[in-house]
C-alpha cells in the first residue's frame, strides 16, 4: 500500500540524484570556476599550432581564463589564427600581451598561455595578439638537437 | 420493433455464425448460441474446445474472424475501446485463478472497481465492500492480503469484486476447478444464490459436469468447433446424440477417439 | 537451403511485427488519456521499486569500479610519469562511458528483469485480463507507470554511480597511492566539461533508460503466460536490453564524441 515511508524514500532518492548532479557540476567538471559574466573575443596569430584543438583552455599565470573557440588558416600570411573567448572577469590584458602554445606535462594536452606585458592600454574585444610563440614540434626539436650534435663534432 | 426489443430482453447474449482461429487452428466454425436472461447458462465440452474463448469473445477481449457476437443487441467486435470499457462495467468476470491484485488487500481488491468507476466517498465504498464480502461470507477477511487466503477463498473474494459494480451479467471461468468438495459446494451455492438474489444472467464454463448441470437452467455444449447441443439439462440427459452421451458418461471411446489420429499400427511397426 | 532462406524471411517478419507491436504498446501506454493524480502516485510507487531498491547495487558497483579505475590508471600513468592525470582519466571514463553504460546494464539485470517478471506474473495470473474486464486499461494502469519510473530512475542512478565512482577513484588514488589531492581534483576539473561530458553522459543515460524499460515492459506484456514463458522473457529482457545498450552506446559515442 501507499505509505509515507515510500514517499519519503522516493523523495530522498530524487534529492540524492540532484546532489550528485551538483557534485558532478561543481567538483568534477569545475563548472563554477569559469564564471558566467560573459566573454570577449581575442585572436592570436601563430606560425604553427600543431596539436592545439578547439576547446583547449587559455590560461594566464596558471589560471584558466578562457577557451579556444576556433582555429583557422590565414592564406595571406600563411599562418594560423586562433580565436579565444576570454571571460569578462579577466579583462585586463595589456596590448603587448604575448601568447604561447604550451603543453601540460610531457604528453599532456596543448593549451595557450597568456602573459601580460607593461603597456597601459588593454586589449579589447576582437583584438589580435601578434607576439606569439608557436607550438613546439617534437620532430623539429629532435632534428635541431641532432644537427647541433653533428656540428659540434 | 417491440418484438425485437422483447427478444433482446430475453437473450442478452446472441452468438451468430461465429468463426475463430488461433494460430491457424480452427476453434469455431459457424458457432450459434444464445444466453437467456436471468438464468444460469452452463458452457460445457471436452478440453480444448474453446469454452473460455467464448467468454473472451463475449467480453470483447478477443474478436471473432467472422460472424457476430451481440451483447444486449450491440455487436461487441464493432465497439471502440472506450465503448467496450463502458460495456464491461455491466459485466462481471470471475477468472479461473481469481486474478486478485496481489499487492492490494482484500478490501482494496473489492473496492478497486468502485474507485476507478465511481466518485463515491470512502464511507460509502466501505459500506458496499463490506456488503459484497458479506455476501460471499468473507467479511472477516477484509484486512488480509490475497496470499493469506486459500484458493477457494480467493475465488470468493474475486466474486465479490466481480459483483461490486452490480453487473447485469457475470461470467465464471472454471469456478470449481481444483476445489475440495466443501469449497466446491460453497461456490456452487454462491453461484445459485447470486443468480437468484440479484437476478443476474450467469454464464458458467466448467469441467465439473454433474455439479454444473445441477444448478444450470440452460446448457451449451461445444464440440468439434460447433455447438453440439443447446437446451435444458433434462433434455441433454435424454439426448440420443452419441457425442453428448459419451461426454455425459465419460466413456473412453466414442465419437471423440481415445487414439490420437495416427497411421495404422502395422504400418508404423513394420 | 530454400528452407533456410524461408526461415530467415519468417524470423525477419516476426521481428518486424514484434517491433510494431512494441511500438503500438508504448504509444497506447504513454499517449492515452489518464488521470494524472492516480497515475502519478502509481509512478512514485514504481520509482521506489525500480529506483530506490536498485540503489545499493549501484552504489557498491560504482564504488568498486571507481576504485579499480584508480588502481589501474595509476599503474599505467606512472609509467609515463603523469599520475597527476589520474583524476582526469577516472572522471572522463566514468562520465562518458562507464557511468551510463554500466548503470544501464545493472539496471537491466536488477530492475528490468524484475519488471518483466512482475508484469508477466500479472498476465499469467490473469490480473491483466481481469483489469480489462473491470474496464481499466492495463497499458495505462500497469505499463505506463513502470515505463515512466524506469525512464526517471535510470538517469538518477547513473548520476549517483558516476559520483560514487569519482569518490572511489579519489579514495584509491589520493588516500592510498598518494597522488596529490589538489592536482587530482584540479586536473579532473580542467579536463571534464559539464556539457560535453556530464551532460552528454546524461543524454546517453536517458536514451538507455527509454530502451531498457521499453524492452522490459514489452517482454513482460507480450510473453506466453506460463512459468516457462516468464523465465524465457526475463532472460530475453536482460539479453536484448544489454545488447541494445552496448550497440546504442557505440552510435551515441560516435555522434557525440566522434568528430572534433
Amino acid at each position: 500500500m501507499y505509505s509515507r515511508r515510500l514517499e519519503l524514500s522516493v523523495g530522498a532518492f530524487v534529492l540524492l540524484g540532484a546532489l550528485c548532479l551538483a557534485f558532478l557540476a561543481l567538483e568534477v567538471s569545475g563548472l563554477a570556476s569559469t564564471g558566467d559574466n560573459g566573454t570577449y573575443r581575442l585572436s592570436a596569430r601563430f606560425d604553427n599550432v600543431a596539436g592545439l584543438t578547439t576547446r583547449a583552455k587559455v590560461s594566464a599565470a596558471g589560471v584558466t581564463v578562457g577557451r579556444v573557440v576556433g582555429i583557422r588558416y590565414d592564406k595571406a600570411t600563411a599562418a594560423a589564427i586562433v580565436d579565444m573567448e576570454i571571460s569578462q572577469d579577466f579583462a585586463e590584458f595589456s596590448e603587448d600581451t604575448s601568447a604561447s602554445i604550451l603543453t601540460a606535462g610531457l604528453l599532456g594536452e596543448k593549451y595557450i598561455g597568456l602573459s601580460t606585458g607593461g603597456d597601459p592600454n588593454n586589449l579589447a574585444d576582437g583584438d589580435m595578439i601578434y607576439d606569439t610563440q608557436s607550438a613546439i614540434v617534437l620532430e623539429e626539436l629532435i632534428g635541431k638537437f641532432l644537427l647541433n650534435m653533428s656540428s659540434e663534432k | 420493433m417491440i418484438i425485437i426489443l422483447l427478444s433482446n430482453l430475453q437473450n442478452p447474449v446472441e452468438i451468430e455464425d461465429v468463426g475463430f482461429r488461433r494460430d491457424r487452428r480452427v476453434i469455431y466454425d459457424g458457432l450459434n448460441a444464445t444466453v437467456p436472461r436471468g438464468k444460469i447458462t452452463a458452457i460445457v465440452g471436452p478440453s480444448g474446445t474453446g469454452k473460455t474463448t467464448l467468454l473472451r469473445l463475449i467480453g470483447g477481449q478477443l474478436k471473432p474472424e467472422s460472424g457476430d457476437v451481440r451483447v444486449d443487441g450491440v455487436s461487441v467486435q464493432s465497439l471502440k475501446r472506450a465503448e467496450l470499457f463502458q460495456l464491461r462495467k455491466r459485466m462481471g468476470m470471475l477468472f479461473q485463478s481469481g486474478a486478485l491484485f496481489a499487492e492490494l488487500s482484500v478490501f482494496e481488491n473489492v473496492a478497486f472497481p468502485l474507485r476507478v468507476h465511481t466518485d463515491l466517498d470512502d464511507e460509502l465504498i466501505r459500506l458496499i465492500v463490506l456488503m459484497k464480502l458479506e455476501a460471499v461470507g468473507l467479511r472477516g477477511a477484509v484486512n488480509l492480503v490475497p496470499s493469506e487466503l486459500s484458493g477457494g477463498m480467493q475465488r470468493r473474494v474475486a466474486l465479490a469484486r466481480a459483483i461490486a459494480l452490480d453487473p447485469e451479467m457475470i461470467m465464471y471461468d472454471e469456478p470449481f476447478a481444483g476445489q475440495d468438495p466443501i469449497g466446491l459446494g460453497v461456490l456452487l451455492s454462491l453461484v445459485k444464490q447470486l443468480n437468484q438474489a440479484l437476478g443476474l444472467t450467469s454464464l458458467v464454463v466448467s469441467h465439473d459436469l454433474q455439479e454444473t448441470l445441477s444448478i444450470a437452467d440452460h446448457v451449451i455444449m461445444i464440440a468439434n468447433n460447433r455447438v453440439a447441443f443447446e437446451g435444458s439439462p433434462a433434455v441433454m440427459q435424454s439426448s440420443n446424440d452419441p457425442l453428448v452421451q459419451q461426454f455425459l458418461h465419460g466413456s473412453p471411446d466414442g465419437p471423440v477417439r481415445f487414439h490420437f489420429p495416427a497411421p495404422a499400427l502395422e504400418d508404423a511397426l513394420s | 537451403m530454400i528452407d533456410w532462406i524461408a526461415g530467415v524471411g519468417r524470423s525477419t517478419l516476426s521481428q518486424v511485427s514484434d517491433l510494431g507491436r512494441a511500438s503500438l504498446m508504448l504509444m497506447q501506454a504513454i499517449f492515452g488519456r489518464s488521470n494524472v493524480g492516480v497515475y502519478g502516485r502509481l509512478t512514485v510507487d514504481q520509482i521506489y521499486a525500480v529506483g530506490v531498491l536498485s540503489l545499493s547495487i549501484i552504489i557498491v558497483s560504482g564504488l568498486f569500479i571507481g576504485m579499480v579505475l584508480g588502481l589501474q590508471g595509476y599503474t599505467i600513468l606512472t609509467d609515463y610519469g603523469s599520475e597527476q592525470a589520474l583524476g582526469q582519466m577516472v572522471a572522463l571514463s566514468l562520465t562518458r562511458e562507464l557511468g551510463p553504460v554500466v548503470t544501464a546494464l545493472l539496471f537491466a539485470g536488477r530492475a528490468g528483469s524484475a519488471l518483466t517478471a512482475e508484469i508477466g506474473l500479472m498476465k499469467a495470473t490473469e490480473q491483466l485480463a481481469s483489469l480489462e474486464m473491470i474496464g481499466v486499461d492495463p497499458l495505462r494502469r500497469v505499463v505506463a507507470p513502470r515505463f515512466w519510473a524506469g525512464v526517471i530512475s535510470l538517469p538518477i542512478l547513473s548520476l549517483i554511480f558516476v559520483s560514487v565512482g569519482c569518490l572511489g577513484g579519489a579514495l584509491v588514488g589520493v588516500s592510498w597511492l598518494g597522488v596529490d589531492s589538489g592536482s587530482f581534483w584540479a586536473n579532473m576539473q580542467a579536463s571534464v566539461d559539464f556539457f560535453d561530458d556530464v551532460f552528454n553522459g546524461m543524454i546517453k543515460s536517458v536514451v538507455f533508460a527509454i530502451v531498457v524499460t521499453w524492452i522490459a515492459v514489452y517482454q513482460g506484456y507480450d510473453l506466453v503466460p506460463t512459468s516457462e514463458g516468464i523465465a524465457r522473457a526475463t532472460t530475453k529482457t536482460v539479453v536484448y536490453a544489454s545488447l541494445a545498450v552496448l550497440g546504442l552506446d557505440f552510435f551515441l559515442t560516435a555522434v557525440m564524441f566522434g568528430e572534433i
